[in-house]
């Protein structure tokens, strides 16, 4: 089983490596950091002390972006029905399309705050903290949204449904992002804000896969 | 569970309906009456608030059925997706546009009184954010229900998005909680006692009562409504999911694999 699982992530982490929901997150994050000081203004103070909560806001936008089309492709060119009949659960299935869909969207946005941070004058403290609250709470992001995108897997132009439906689960992790990354840059690791956060990414991921597949099945009946 | 399976079937439904809906009905006219009147003539006025305290005796009910409702729909959700009980799915379904009112009409009160008491119409204190956060949660559970045509994959689609909800609630409650407070903390259900006289709280239970009967009430019509029209149409086959999409033969296997046969009413 757990070959077959490999095989499958590896063919997950090609397929979304192909894929543009990735660079469209990116793209979306480094254009929308960079154009922020235009309507913020040049007061480096300011966008030092906003920075933490506005990369948050727009990992958080970003995370949304590409999530529409994670499953619906391979329901609609029969994959996941090869899977279904395969003996491999269709929860292992999710949760491996979901963790390489992290891979190339996730943690490339946190390395995104590498240039962005120097872009708005962060510290290098600062911006390891902003990086690491992001390692620690953008899984959660993807797997809460992949799950609701298998529930809007078999819709037409269910990208705003998507949208829609995920933006008020993400209200912890845009509590506790910011307040994270300015524990984390105090170096308070066993702090409340970066433990929480943890929790978040946690009961996503106990939930997550079980509730894709849930919802996926629905379509292959 | 023996009383589950037992009003899984829809015409034992409505014969409890047909006399439990008018003494739901006379209730909750009676509670409401009592307990409006109650509240507004002889509860006492708040030392610090004057009149202005009595919007307690709507909003307070008003927010603890907002997340009442949504714990049963919760409830119902579960039991329609475990044992595919077709009315439990429907009575979640019918729940949430109440839900929402009871939601709507918590914050519009809530916003009525925060601009008599603290100036303003809105603040961004734990309660209200989180009652904002829960406002878009049923309308994003409505809409899913509204924008997948066949009934018996909208109802499995949904009830595991109000698991989801009902998973993520507390946690986004205790985290708006833990980000900020203004409001007073909780003054009835908490250790040794409310925190009010029973001349204020009384009337409170009385209109809760009021509030939670109206809930009934409204939801037995909506749900007896559900199961005539769909009796007075004609037997649809999209309420099985199999035969929504006429599929060839080689297709019809691997679908004989998941159907799932009985899902109609």
């Amino acid at each position: 089983m757990s070959r077959a699982f490999f095989a499958l992530f590896q063919r997950d982490l090609r397929l979304a490596s192909r894929g543009h929901g990735f660079a469209a997150a990116l793209g979306f994050f480094l254009l929308a950091a960079s154009m922020a000081p235009l309507a913020f203004g040049t007061d480096p103070d300011f966008l030092r002390e906003a920075a933490p909560a506005l990369f948050w806001l727009l990992a958080v936008l970003a995370a949304l972006l590409g999530l529409e089309g994670l499953f619906r492709p391979a329901l609609e060119n029969g994959d996941l029905d090869i899977i279904a009949l395969s003996p491999m659960p269709l929860s292992l299935m999710a949760l491996s399309r979901l963790s390489a869909y992290w891979l190339v969207t996730g943690l490339p946005l946190a390395l995104c705050v590498f240039p962005a941070g120097l872009l708005f004058g962060m510290s290098s403290a600062a911006i390891f903290g902003l990086f690491t609250s992001m390692v620690i709470g953008t899984p959660g992001l993807i797997l809460i949204g992949g799950a609701i995108a298998a529930l809007a897997a078999g819709l037409r132009q269910a990208a705003g449904l998507v949208v829609f439906l995920t933006l008020p689960f993400y209200a912890p992790a845009l509590i506790f992002g910011p307040r994270a990354a300015n524990a984390l840059a105090e170096g308070q690791w066993l702090s409340a804000s970066p433990l929480f956060l943890l929790a978040f990414t946690l009961q996503a991921l106990a939930i997550a896969p079980f509730l894709s597949a849930g919802a996926l099945r629905q379509y292959l009946e | 569970m023996k009383w589950l399976t037992h009003m899984a079937n829809p015409e034992r439904f409505l014969k409890f309906a047909k006399p439990a809906l008018p003494v739901f009905a006379v209730l909750t006219v009676l509670l409401l009456l009592v307990g409006g009147l109650w509240s507004l003539l002889i509860a006492p006025e708040d030392k610090l608030q004057g009149a202005a305290a009595r919007m307690l005796y709507v909003h307070v009910p008003a927010a603890w059925m907002s997340m009442a409702v949504y714990a049963f729909m919760a409830g119902a959700s579960l039991v329609g997706y475990i044992w595919r009980h077709s009315l439990a799915d429907f009575a979640a379904r019918e729940a949430a546009p109440l839900g929402m009112a009871f939601t709507f009409l918590a914050l519009l009160t809530g916003s009525l009184w925060g601009k008599t008491t603290w100036g303003v119409w809105w603040d961004w204190d734990a309660r209200m954010t989180s009652m904002l956060v829960l406002l878009f949660i049923y309308a994003g559970y409505i809409t899913l229900w509204r924008v997948i045509d066949n009934e018996a994959q909208a109802a499995r689609l949904a009830a595991i998005l109000c698991m989801i909800g009902a998973i993520n609630i507390p946690i986004i409650k205790f985290s708006v909680d833990y980000w900020e407070t203004l409001h007073q903390p909780a003054s009835i259900i908490r250790e040794g006692g409310p925190a009010m006289p029973p001349s204020m709280y009384l009337p409170l239970f009385v209109m809760a009562f009021g509030y939670q009967f109206l809930f009934a009430s409204l939801l037995v019509m909506r749900l007896q409504t559900v199961i005539w029209r769909r009796r007075s149409m004609p037997v649809r086959p999209a309420s099985r999911p199999a035969a929504n999409h006429p599929v060839s033969a080689p297709q019809a296997s691997t679908q004989s694999a998941n159907a799932n046969p009985d899902t109609s009413p």
